[in-house]
């Protein structure tokens, strides 16, 4: 199986027939993280270096198989990193390969790594039978901190 | 399903009554919320940094404390309000444009 896209985007719409629409390819995120205080005032604060901010994202990746590879059962395996090394997230995703044809995989996670500048490293591979049987591949999302809120740019998270 | 601490959202192997301690924030169900709720009991754990509580039960590989919560859909309780704005990098757009022929050639239709 070789794997041809990795991206990581904010949404993925998929409609009846099965054909996937990539939303919002995620390449570099500016966030802004504010303090809540008990007076439920936003103030500007030092950024955890753990927070995770509560917003969807999606990781597609299409694998090509080799002729072989037909009627096989895989496990797609994620990983992602904070930009410090530590692991943030590990998860894997069933499939059985129906045919000879391209497979397109999506999968979701329910929080952005925010506390933390740098590149957010996504992994992915494919096991078949406990043993990795593809090639390990990387994406990235960079990370900015944004000192303070400014309006007049899309928003796609804001949580209260 | 294991059931959910109602305090930090961690899935403990035991429901959140009887005495029963929660690994993740350390609530003692049916002592620590019979004079407080769980919002007050949560806003005291994050208070005190939102650290793993037992030393008995290891703490998960890449234990965070605000992906539990945001998991368990107590993402509003969260002690930080997010943006997050993506930015598009540089872009480089192309397109094929058929290359002309060098030569015209006449077609005779027979």
């Amino acid at each position: 199986m070789k794997c041809t896209a990795v991206l990581t985007c904010e949404k993925i719409i998929i409609d009846k027939e099965g054909a996937h629409s990539i939303i919002n390819v995620m390449l570099n995120a500016e966030i802004v993280i504010q303090k809540i205080e008990a007076s439920q005032s936003p103030k500007q604060m030092a950024v955890p270096h753990d927070a995770v901010a509560p917003i969807v994202w999606w990781v597609y990746t299409v694998w090509h198989p080799s002729p072989e590879d037909a009627g096989k059962a895989f496990d797609q395996v994620y990983q992602a990193y904070w930009p410090n090394g530590d692991k943030f997230m590990e998860s894997r995703l069933s499939f059985v390969l129906k045919d000879e044809g391209p497979m397109q995989t999506t999968f979701h996670i329910g929080g952005l790594p925010a506390g933390q500048v740098g590149k957010l490293k996504v992994l992915t591979w494919l096991d078949h039978q406990g043993h990795r049987v593809s090639e390990i591949n990387e994406a990235y999302i960079n990370i900015k901190h944004r000192p303070t809120a400014s309006a007049g740019t899309p928003i796609i998270a804001y949580t209260t | 399903m294991k059931p959910k601490c109602p305090v930090c959202g961690y899935a403990m192997p035991f429901p959140p009554e009887d005495n029963n301690i929660c690994s993740s924030c350390g609530t003692e169900f049916g002592y620590d919320d019979v004079r407080k709720t769980y919002d007050q009991i949560r806003r005291e754990w994050i208070s005190a940094g939102a650290r793993w509580f037992s030393s008995y039960a290891p703490r998960p590989l890449g234990w965070n404390p605000w992906m539990q919560m945001i998991e368990a859909g107590l993402a509003y309780a969260l002690p930080f309000q997010a943006e997050v704005h993506l930015q598009q990098p540089n872009v480089s757009r192309g397109k094929f444009i058929a290359p002309r022929p060098d030569a015209i050639y006449e077609i005779q239709l027979t």
